[in-house]
This record gives structure tokens, C-alpha cells and sequence, in this order.
């Protein structure tokens, strides 16, 4: 199991959703940490918690971007995926993860 | 010369035609020979802010020609823009003597631009700044939720690419606190196209999208926070002004108050979970979006 640290592996100040929003942005965490990870790997195990906040454009770039982007269903997800923290201030950003990716819909053409 | 009172909360229109007037000279459609604060006896920390900001985009015009001669001004206006790093923004000397120390403290002036550096990185000092200043921890949370995603919006929205805002593309951002009441305010500023004027990202407006261009700025402000805002119609994109609401929520009695265009929407919690909600149109614009969170800690 693939395990990613977003504060640690990425950045504790993640912000936006695409490049020209910022250094940390949704899409660049998505296509250089997130998927690679759950293409290559039964499980990856994501820890949300220890950066400063997320934004919802992050979130859902990062996390419903990858089922609109047709990279993966919601019910593939679920069973890849899964979401820790020990910092409970963060169950609502994980809340808010499955929230983007059920909602996701693939764009035409994925 | 400057009224005595810049005050958008205390008297609105006046703040907001001088503002526009320097606004007018930074876009060369006429000059200002000097700029007097002689009179000011009162400025609250957004219009300081959004002053800065004008000034600052005027400076800019005139290639740095700027002069203060602060010796008149009132005492606490010039402890005020000194504790805001006015003389530092515009790059000129700091008064030796700034004044005595009020009740309020100012943080100093954040200028950021939308081009792709590590923005979040500007919005955590800004509240390692705000800890120091009040000597307690925020929410932290709910306050980058916030303030990240207003960063994300200038970049997204405000200054649209092939319009004449596309070269300004800066925002302004500072806090204060005042130590009787405990109050903390946090202001973000830029001078883009407005709220009101983004798309409206969700079918049912699109549908209505004849009436929606007739609604007055509040109400278009009111709707972009409760149905997103997006200026490419993709449902997913423009959700991030629901965040903004989110640091005021944590605290009882917190407010959001957002400015733009000629608009005021404000939701204002209360210590029972209840939310009052206030619009009001003014004749002027405000030259932008003006975000001000309020809490008391």
C-alpha cells in the first residue's frame, strides 16, 4: 500500500485549483502524486491533515477531478482510497473529499 | 484633499468617490497635482486598505513621484498607515515619529500578484502574523479555507484575460485588531471586474439570465456566494466563494462582509447558530471586491 502525506509529500500550503492558481495546485497533486499512486497500487493511503486548510477548488480538482477526468469511478475509489488524519479539525475536508468525488461527473470525451 | 471621515460602514459614498477619483488618475483619465490627508481624523482599516491600493495603482502612473508631507496629518492617521506599511508600499521615507499607540494594531500591507508562486505560503504568514498580533491561536482552518480561496478568485476572476483589468492584477490584503472589544478584522482587496460582473455558473441562472443582468450588484452578490461563480460554465468551478463564509462562521457573532461593484452582501452569525443576512446598493462602485472579515475572539 502507497501511502501520501500531502503536508509532507507535497506541501502544507495547498492551494487552487490549476497551475496558474499557485506552486501547489489541485490538478499538479492529482496528476504527479494521486494518480500515479492509484494507478500503480491496490490501495493508497492519503493523510489529509497537518496543513494549514484546503479550499474547495483544491479539493475537488485534486479529488473529484480524478472521476471527471475519467480516471477512476466513485465505486473504484472507494475501494482504492482511503483518507486518514488524526487531527480531527479535518473530518469535514474528508467529508468534503467524498462529496466531489460522488458528485463528479466524467466529462464528454474521458 | 481627503474628507475627514473614510469610512465605507460610517458614510459610504463619500469614501467611494474619492477613492474613485484617484482611481481615474491611476487609469490617466485626469491628473492629481497632490493629495491631501491633511483632514482625515478617522480612516477604518478597509478603506485603508483599499486607499493603499489606489494609491499605489496611482504611484505606479506617475513612475514613483510620489511625496508625503505627513508633518499635518493627524497623529493616529499616520501611526495607522505606518503600522500598515503605507510608507513602505509606496516607497516612501516613514514619518521618525508615528504617533502614539492606539487601541487598534494594524498589520502591515500584503501586495500579491496572480502570478503562480506558492500563494498559500503568503496567506499562512499572514496568519502566523495575526496569532503574533493578538497573542492567541485562530481557526486556523476555516481562515486559510477562506483567504485561499479569495486568492484563487482574483486569479480566476477578477482581472479577465483580453480586457483592460488584465494588467492590473494585484490584491491587497491586511488585518487589524482592537484590543477593547477583541475584535479581529481581516481585509482583502482587488480591483477586478467584480462579482456581479462574473457569469453565473449554474443553469438555472444561465436560464434566468435576463432578469439575473437586471438584479442590483447585492443580489447578484447573494446569489454567486449561494450558487457559485464561474466565468466558463463548468459546474464544478467557481464553488470556492462558500468558503469565504466559513472563518466568520467559527466564531458566534463572526461577520463576512463583501463589497463589489456597487453591492454589499453581509451574513453575520450569531452565538444561537442563527445567520442574519444584509444587502445594500450604493450609487458608486467600489473598484473591486472588497472581502472584510470580522470576529471577535
Amino acid at each position: 500500500m502507497k501511502t501520501i502525506n500531502i503536508a509532507k509529500d507535497y506541501s502544507d500550503t495547498p492551494l487552487g485549483r490549476f497551475p496558474a492558481d499557485g506552486e501547489f495546485n489541485g490538478t499538479r497533486f492529482r496528476e504527479e502524486y494521486l494518480r500515479p499512486a492509484l494507478t500503480g497500487e491496490d490501495k493508497v493511503s492519503v493523510q489529509i491533515d497537518g496543513v494549514e486548510g484546503y479550499g474547495s477548488s483544491f479539493l475537488e480538482e485534486a479529488f473529484g477531478g480524478l472521476v471527471r477526468r475519467g480516471y477512476f469511478t466513485p465505486d473504484q475509489l472507494k475501494q482504492k482510497l482511503d483518507l486518514t488524519y488524526q487531527d480531527q479539525d479535518f473530518k469535514m475536508y474528508r467529508d468534503l473529499i467524498w462529496r466531489y468525488i460522488n458528485e463528479a461527473k466524467p466529462e464528454k470525451g474521458q | 484633499m481627503l474628507p475627514e471621515h473614510l469610512d465605507f460602514e460610517r458614510d459610504y459614498d463619500t469614501t467611494a468617490s474619492h477613492f474613485n477619483l484617484i482611481r481615474d488618475a491611476a487609469r490617466g483619465r485626469y491628473k492629481i497635482k497632490y493629495l491631501g490627508f491633511e483632514l482625515i481624523e478617522e480612516i477604518s482599516p478597509a478603506a485603508a486598505l483599499v486607499l493603499a491600493s489606489e494609491v499605489h495603482m496611482w504611484n505606479r502612473r506617475i513612475t514613483g513621484r510620489l511625496r508625503a508631507v505627513h508633518e499635518t496629518w493627524n497623529p493616529n492617521i499616520k501611526r495607522l498607515l505606518c503600522e500598515m506599511g503605507y510608507f513602505e508600499l509606496l516607497g516612501l521615507d516613514r514619518p521618525s515619529s508615528p504617533g502614539p499607540t492606539g487601541d487598534v494594531t494594524f498589520l502591515n500591507f500584503r501586495r500579491g500578484t496572480s502570478d503562480p508562486i506558492d500563494k498559500g505560503k503568503l496567506a499562512k504568514e499572514l496568519r502566523i502574523d495575526i496569532e503574533g498580533l493578538v497573542g492567541t491561536g485562530i481557526k486556523k482552518h476555516e481562515f486559510y479555507q477562506g483567504l485561499s480561496e479569495a486568492i484563487v478568485n482574483v486569479g480566476q476572476h477578477a482581472y479577465p484575460e483580453g480586457t483592460s483589468y488584465a494588467s492590473r492584477k494585484y490584491w491587497w490584503q491586511s488585518a487589524s485588531f482592537d484590543r477593547r472589544d477583541r475584535t479581529l478584522t481581516v481585509m482583502f482587496y482587488d480591483q477586478g471586474i467584480g462579482i456581479p460582473n462574473s457569469l453565473p455558473a449554474t443553469g438555472f441562472l444561465e436560464r434566468i439570465r435576463a432578469r439575473f443582468d437586471r438584479w442590483p450588484d447585492s443580489l447578484k452578490i447573494k446569489a454567486a456566494m449561494k450558487y457559485g461563480r464561474s466565468s466558463t460554465r463548468r459546474g464544478e468551478r467557481g464553488k470556492g466563494l462558500q468558503d469565504l463564509v466559513k472563518f466568520a462562521k467559527a466564531y458566534p457573532g463572526g461577520r463576512l462582509s463583501i463589497y463589489s461593484g456597487t453591492g454589499l452582501y453581509r451574513i453575520q452569525h450569531g452565538a444561537d447558530d442563527t445567520v442574519e443576512t444584509v444587502r445594500h446598493d450604493y450609487k458608486r462602485s467600489i473598484g473591486g471586491t472588497l472581502i472584510e472579515w470580522s470576529v471577535k475572539l
